[in-house]
């Protein structure tokens, strides 16, 4: 059964325009992933939604009936549509106990006891029934979003939005709180999670969107979408989730930003420290020690790290323009040992068709940490 | 922990009257000077010599010593100050009060040659009723002279220093109307204010003739230099030792001359040859005894003083609570879409920004308010209320623009209406973020009220200045004046501070939260 409609729906801010001509359905029981590329209108799509922030035309259709924005008060169906935020925004003059009672008493009309008793049980589940006399601003992250989620909760909602809700913590916070977020969705409340987690986003939800150019891009199951995308846009943008990629143009480069981009890319698939370690020595012996001397404005580097899920193989891969560089031919006997040491091994190709003629790869099988 | 705090604050406390004991010694130094003694009107050429700011006789003073630095001061205490102190060698007056001036520091003294004469008259607007009335009051004076009733009334006061006032001026029937005199109780001997009350000269010839003429009676006590401004509407006639001159004859109405005399030259009586200098140095603690038995005690003083800070508190409480109000109800109805409120709050706040207080005050007095029948407690209230106002609109206004928009929108998505959003979630964390401000802004309200004498109310600064001037001594207005103000803004930081403290949300027991709550289900 649809809960809530989309009739071709625009959004624009002055001159850029964020969502166009989207139409879609959200079904009651839908655990919907919201995921693509960064400024492609995913907060700005539940915006629209919650009605905090209009469409400039379209129709949203709740249960059949229309949300027409009257003055500056929302009808009452939004009530039943709850939103997480990404930075919480928890209320830091109340505790965390009267966050989630004050709105029910308000804007539900219940008995403060009422309104207690629901607040204590839903942090009870959250696990934050200790701390509810304290303010937000001693909780950590983690816990702060929970006491949000409890506080979204207290107001009955039909269907939650997730506005990247684990962004801004780190690992273990973000731990906390997917393991409440995917609890509640067991109990069959229709959600929208808008995430960069692609882990997270495929294992809760039931349905994934893929928004690319303003509108739903591509729709399908978990599987479909991480497995099997369809379309190009949807297609890169997976497997871009498994590649790393680093441009060095001219002689001087950035060598920390490449290292910071490089840890994170494989923090993201699991990989163990030592891996990480060599797998960055090698880089650092191969374009500093041996390509770098050879470096003028016209030099290009391309280094790639690829992952693949089913054959449990990464690929690392560098290649760089100018004259035919071998780096088994290097007259630094020790740095070769080395770098032989890190890698067990690497193929050295030369391409004569290419921009960038000299490759070096490296595939290693990575080793997942438990 | 507690004992060493006490000491602390003992050492403070000691330090203070260390520091106050010193500045008052520093006060009266007595300047030691080597030159020549005065023995004719033209010895005083090159010498420095003060002069009331307003006077008339700078011009004259300019052309007779072109070699002496003129030096203008604020009123005559300020004067006879710094001649006591040798901070200038001279200066001029008329003579009755030159008298009265040595009356008051006797190691002055004066030389009795007549630099000029003088004539005083009473001032009246230049319109048809002030042309009525000028004629009327000449009759009147002209019959007072002939009785000889005039110099009596003249004479009594420049000779006997502690004169009674017979005329009631309170219960004067008002037969044929009512009249306002204006008068600047800054002029020595012809107007000044006893036990909080009007003598002098010139209002016991005002009073006889209002009494005479059948004119109930009121009286308005303004800066000197405000006496012009106050005769176009506020008040229908004027006196207050006025030398009668060309150039305000232009702009006003003279009376015939009431008086005229000499106007001669005063210096330290050492100074000046032939004066017997009678004036003993009295020993330190007598020195200060006897200036604290002036400043408080003498004619009742302390009451004026009780006088000062309850007009000073009475304005700024108002202010406060009534700008507050002001503030709060216009940053409502701004928000609810009367954005016209906004766009005039914008202007009014840069207006007073660049204004100083001083002249919005004026601006509210003689302008605004100028026709009306308005007291100046009320104008300043009225003036410094709408400052109050402002300040706590941006106050208000900036507190919760600096709240972060997801507040606002939480509470959308929890369904808060835009009442519930603004005074349950934005309101409670603007006013704790800007009680800092707030606090600021009470007490350079305070602060702010020290210039109302301008517009003739008497608060505590006013109040210093007249006592400065009738005892002709700085040391204890001044400095209890400070302590005053310095105690009033502590006292009413303190007060803010409880209050914060009673609405500071985390501040609340578990009792308050749970209010209504069995928490055992």
């Amino acid at each position: 059964m649809s809960m809530i409609e989309l009739l071709n729906i625009s959004k624009s801010y002055g001159q850029s325009t964020v969502l166009k001509d989207m139409s879609m359905v959200i079904n009651d029981g839908d655990i919907i992933a919201v995921i693509g590329p960064s400024g492609c209108g995913k907060s700005t799509l539940m915006r629209c939604i919650i009605g905090r922030d209009p469409p400039t035309s379209g129709k949203v259709l709740y249960n059949g009936t229309e949300l027409i924005k009257t003055g500056r008060d929302l009808p009452k169906s939004c009530e039943k549509m709850g939103m997480v935020f990404q930075n919480f925004n928890l209320f830091p003059h109340m505790t965390v106990l009267e966050n989630v009672m004050v709105p029910q008493i308000r804007v539900l009309g219940k008995s403060r006891q009422e309104a207690y008793d629901k607040a204590i049980s839903l942090l009870r589940k959250v696990g934050l029934a200790s701390r509810r006399f304290e303010y937000p601003e001693v909780l950590s992250g983690g816990q702060k979003q929970r006491a949000a989620i409890a506080r979204t909760l207290a107001m009955d909602p039909e269907v939650v939005f997730f506005d990247e809700p684990t962004s801004l913590l780190d690992p273990l916070m973000t731990e906390e709180v997917e393991h409440v977020i995917a609890e509640i969705a067991g109990e069959g409340i229709t959600m929208m999670i808008v995430t960069h987690n692609m882990e997270f986003a495929r294992n809760i939800s039931n349905r994934v969107l893929y928004l690319d150019d303003g509108c739903v891009y591509e729709d399908g199951s978990p599987e479909q979408i991480f497995d099997n995308p369809k379309k190009p846009k949807t297609k890169a943008f997976i497997r871009k989730l498994r590649v790393y990629s680093f441009e060095i143009f001219g002689k001087d480069y950035d060598f920390p930003e490449f290292v910071a981009g490089f840890k994170q890319f494989c923090a993201k698939q699991g990989f163990e420290r030592k891996e990480i370690n060599a797998a960055l020595a090698t880089c650092d012996e191969i374009i500093n020690g041996i390509i770098a001397p050879t470096l003028n404005e016209a030099s290009h580097i391309l280094m790639q790290a690829e992952h693949s899920e089913s054959t449990g193989e990464t690929i690392y891969s560098i290649s760089y323009s100018g004259d035919r560089l071998d780096p088994h031919d290097t007259d630094d006997f020790l740095r070769l040992k080395l770098i032989e040491h890190y890698t067990g091994g690497f193929l050295y190709e030369f391409l004569e068709d290419e921009e960038m003629h000299n490759r070096v790869t490296v595939v290693k099988r990575s080793i997942k940490q438990a | 922990m507690y004992e060493k705090r006490m000491i602390k604050n003992s050492i403070k406390w000691v330090l203070t009257a260390l520091l106050i004991m010193t500045v008052f010694m520093l006060s009266s130094c007595v300047r030691e000077t080597s030159e020549k003694k005065f023995e004719s009107l033209d010895d005083f050429n090159g010498c420095t010599i003060g002069v009331d700011k307003e006077s008339a006789y700078i011009p004259l003073l300019e052309e007779r010593y072109p070699d002496s630095d003129i030096i203008p001061y604020n009123d005559y205490s300020d004067i006879i100050y710094a001649c006591g102190t040798g901070k200038i060698d001279a200066f001029v007056a008329d003579e009755p009060n030159m008298v009265w001036y040595l009356e008051e520091d006797p190691r002055l003294g004066y030389l009795p040659d007549s630099l000029c004469g003088f004539k005083y008259g009473f001032m009246f607007p230049k319109t048809e009723e002030g042309k009525k009335l000028r004629d009327e009051f000449n009759i009147f004076l002209h019959e007072l002279s002939e009785s000889g009733e005039l110099t009596g009334i003249i004479n009594g006061w420049t000779d006997d220093f502690d004169k009674v006032f017979e005329i009631n001026i309170n219960e004067l029937p008002d037969t044929n109307g009512r009249l306002t005199f204006a008068t600047s109780t800054e002029n020595g001997v012809f107007d000044y204010l006893r036990n909080g009350e009007f003598v002098g000269a010139d209002m016991d010839i005002a009073a006889h003739f209002c009494q005479r003429m059948g004119y109930a009676m009121d009286v308005v006590d303004v800066a000197f230099a405000a006496l012009p401004a106050t005769l176009r509407g506020r008040a229908d006639f004027c006196g207050a030792a006025l030398p009668i001159t060309e150039e305000r004859s232009k702009a006003f109405l003279f009376s015939d001359p009431y008086l005229d005399g000499n106007v001669v030259m005063g210096a330290l009586g050492s100074r000046i040859k032939g004066w017997n200098v009678e004036a003993d140095e009295l020993p330190f603690f007598e020195r200060v005894a006897d200036e604290f038995q002036n400043t408080f005690i003498k004619d009742n003083r302390w009451k004026m003083f009780l006088v000062g800070i309850g007009n000073t508190l009475l304005i700024t409480l108002s202010a406060i609570v009534l700008g507050t109000v002001l503030g709060f109800v216009l940053f409502l109805l701004n928000r609810k879409g009367v954005r016209v409120i906004g766009i005039i709050e914008g202007k009014l706040s840069d207006l007073i920004e660049r204004i100083p207080v001083v002249i919005i005050l004026m601006i509210f007095f003689y302008i605004i308010f100028g026709r009306s029948d308005i007291s100046g407690v009320l104008v300043s209230t009225i003036g410094f209320t709408v400052i109050f106002a402002v300040s706590i609109y941006d106050i208000i206004s900036s507190g919760i623009e600096s709240i972060d928009n997801g507040q606002e929108e939480a509470a959308y998505s929890l369904g808060f209406s835009e009442k519930d959003t603004l005074l349950l979630i934005l309101l409670p964390q603007a006013i704790q973020k800007s009680s800092g401000a707030v606090k600021s802004a009470m007490v350079s309200l305070i602060q702010g009220t020290a210039i109302v004498g301008y517009i003739a109310v008497q608060d505590l600064t006013r109040v210093s200045d007249l006592i400065r001037g009738q005892t002709y001594e700085a040391f204890f207005p001044v400095i209890a004046t400070a302590l005053i103000y310095y105690f009033l803004s502590l006292f009413l930081t303190f007060i803010i501070n409880h209050i914060g403290l009673k609405f500071n949300p985390e501040k609340r027991g578990r009792r308050d939260i749970l209010e209504g709550v069995n928490e055992h289900d």
